[in-house]
């Protein structure tokens, strides 16, 4: 029986977690949309209610599923099931939100357990369209001493920004990875 | 023939599709701008044969009947040959050993029709008279270009060549680039005026002789005719009468020999090598010379060998990164634009935007990057918002500068006195999205977040050279993101090989697409 990997997305909503997904994911992207009908419909018109599923397949067949949590708060009881036997946890901040710093701590407390036992890398998103705050600023948040949680500043479009948090997130939790 | 204002004419005879595609390459990309190929071989002034291909032997037969020069490749094994215009070379070929003996050729054809023309028009002017002329008239501008192209051509060449041979680039080395790049620039400046370049030649500005070490003797010339191995090039130099290169190019442009005009037009040469640039361009050679563009080609040194560690060690002050990170630290310190003036120009930091303007060349500013003449610069605070209201410079994030010219002053060195033993402290993950990035960086980056290695420790834990190591620390220094720790720290040395299969097959994934 082959072993279950999968990469967990997740972030506030509107950060980017499903245009993130599909801009690596080798599947057409799996998407549970719905109407937005709270606090969300002024942000954007559908939002994900349960989860984003894509894949990377490698040549073995391998699937690695990636998989995107919603980012209402009150689905968070969504987040400890796709957690659940996961590499890690790519965290996306949509930083042209005045509430970024404190989404990015709402974030990794509530991940808290699962970052202990993994690994996170944190991308922060919409940054050339209204930037909040310097990337200096979220650093200050990340806890001082090893490890040294990678923060980037992304596009959630660009595959090229999304592999680099991946090959972050798999070189943080093993550095000897050899290709 | 070449009329001598115009290129050296040089033909490939019966070589290997390799060193053909590879001589395409040299002579089509900027390498070796003094010379250019032609398809055919009748009206040219150098014939590149290779010794191992025995057909050509009737072409060297045929050279002496001649005036035309040859430039042969031999094996080690066979012996070099030896003839009045010829000129040999021991495979594998050095890019500079080829470019010098090019030059030489090209000088000794220019001394003959010089003699020539001497006689025939019965002048007294001398060339250094002329010379005189030419560069009294010159700008500072044009000349310092002028400089900048070769000193950057030059760099680019021993760079390819020490890729290929594999040599160490070390603090002798750099030393005498250091004596090369000055004698350029003191060559070009001499007779000339100064302008600001980033004044955009409004106003003179006044520079600090200080920032441009004077040099005590012009150097010797060695004037080395024929060379028939490939020893040491780096210490020859390009045989002149007196001058380096730019100079002896003022000179043959400005003499106005009398010559032979070639009937092919340029353009022809152009769609001919850029035929042949297309498909033969060797990938190899091009992947080598871009992971050496960034962290050099030294090799691994023994940490307690005092003279290996020496090898290994830059002067930071001697450089840009460290002047444009002191700047930036002052001004965001204080809260304040901050004007960074050096021998080459002006920077300007401005701490709201972070972002640092100038107005240089990509060429420019790359010799900048790498040169190691900033024995000192001054910074100065700016009333805010005063700089860049009536000026249109370049402008680029202070950081990703300062990590670019890091990586490119260091090329596989770090700060004097940095321990190598000592734990690496990282204090922030660099956003590499943003920066530029070779290759393990993110994997050396991860162990410094992961666990506490020295620089040595993490070469051999990963084991990756120390080059990249060393390249990326000195990066990371100076944009404060890690620094070594006197305080040793118990080290989590230990690492999980959970999954790593998988991991590895994602990332050979994530890398071929």
């Amino acid at each position: 029986m082959k072993a279950n990997h999968k990469i967990i997305f997740s972030g506030p909503v509107g950060a980017g977690k499903t245009t993130a997904i599909t801009s690596i994911s080798d599947i057409p992207t799996v998407r549970t949309e719905e109407s937005a009908s709270d606090e969300t419909k002024d942000l954007k018109d559908s939002t994900t209610v349960a989860l984003d599923y894509g894949a990377i397949i490698l040549q073995d067949s391998t699937r690695i599923h990636l998989y995107g949590t919603p980012g209402q708060k009150r689905f968070d009881f969504m987040w400890e099931i796709l957690t659940n036997g996961g590499i890690g946890l790519l965290l996306l901040i949509d930083g042209s939100d005045v509430k970024a710093i404190d989404n990015l701590k709402f974030f990794l407390s509530s991940f808290k357990n699962f970052i202990n036992k993994t690994s996170v890398v944190v991308g922060i998103t919409k940054q050339e369209i209204n930037k909040q705050y310097n990337l200096e600023d979220y650093q200050k948040v990340l806890n001082e001493g090893l490890p040294v949680i990678p923060i980037y500043e992304v596009d959630a479009r660009s595959k090229k920004d999304i592999s680099l948090m991946v090959e972050t997130l798999l070189y943080t939790l093993d550095p000897k990875i050899s290709i | 023939m070449s009329d001598f204002n115009n290129k050296l004419q040089v033909s490939l005879n019966n070589l290997d599709d390799t060193t053909k595609n590879t001589l395409n390459f040299f002579f089509g990309s900027g390498l070796c701008d003094k010379a250019e190929l032609q398809s055919k071989s009748n009206n040219t002034d150098v014939h590149i044969i290779d010794l191992d291909r025995n057909h050509d032997k009737q072409v060297l037969s045929n050279l002496k009947n001649n005036s035309q020069y040859a430039i042969i490749f031999h094996n080690q094994s066979s012996s070099p040959l030896f003839g009045e215009n010829i000129y040999s070379i021991t495979k594998p070929v050095k890019a500079a050993l080829l470019k010098q003996q090019i030059n030489t050729i090209r000088l000794q054809l220019q001394e003959t029709k010089t003699e020539q023309t001497t006689l025939v028009k019965d002048s007294n002017q001398s060339i250094e008279t002329l010379l005189q002329k030419t560069t009294n008239h010159a700008l500072y501008e044009d000349a310092f270009k002028q400089a900048i192209a070769e000193i950057d051509e030059k760099q680019l060449t021993m760079e390819l060549d020490q890729e290929i041979t594999n040599q160490t680039f070390n603090e002798d080395e750099d030393r005498r680039l250091t004596q090369e790049i000055e004698q350029e620039i003191i060559n070009h400046i001499q007779h000339d005026g100064k302008k600001d370049s980033f004044g955009h030649g409004q106003a003179p500005v006044e520079y600090d002789d200080t920032l441009l070490k004077p040099k005590e003797k012009q150097e010797d010339i060695n004037h080395i005719p024929h060379t028939h191995d490939n020893e040491d090039i780096n210490n020859q130099t390009t045989v002149t009468d007196g001058n380096k290169e730019p100079t002896e190019n003022l000179k043959s442009e400005t003499t106005g020999f009398s010559l032979k005009t070639r009937n092919k037009s340029s353009s022809s040469q152009k769609s001919h090598l850029s035929a042949a640039l297309k498909g033969s361009v060797e990938l190899d050679t091009l992947n080598q010379y871009k992971a050496h563009k960034h962290v050099g080609s030294n090799k691994d040194i023994n940490p307690n060998n005092p003279k290996e560690l020496e090898k290994v060690y830059l002067t930071p002050k001697k450089y840009i990164f460290h002047h444009l990170a002191k700047a930036v630290k002052l001004g965001r310190s204080k809260k304040a634009d901050t004007h960074l003036k050096t021998l080459f120009g002006s920077f300007l930091f401005e701490y709201k935007t972070n972002l640092i303007y100038h107005d240089f060349s990509s060429t420019k500013l790359r010799f900048i990057k790498y040169s190691p003449l900033f024995l000192e610069a001054s910074i100065s605070l700016l009333k805010i918002n005063t700089p860049t209201k009536n000026i249109k410079p370049n402008t680029v994030d202070a950081e990703s500068l300062i990590w670019e010219a890091a990586i490119i002053a260091s090329k596989g060195r770090i700060p004097r006195d940095t321990s190598l033993t000592q734990v690496v402290e990282m204090r922030t993950w660099p956003n590499y999205t943003k920066l530029l990035v070779f290759r393990y960086v993110v994997q050396i980056t991860a162990t410094w977040a992961t666990h506490h290695l020295s620089l040595i420790d993490t070469s051999t834990q990963l084991n990756i050279p120390q080059r990249y190591i060393f390249t990326l620390f000195n990066a990371m220094l100076a944009i404060k993101c890690a620094k070594t720790n006197n305080v040793t720290k118990k080290s989590k040395t230990s690492f999980t090989k959970k999954r790593r299969a998988v991991f590895s097959k994602i990332l050979s994934h994530i890398f071929r697409k």
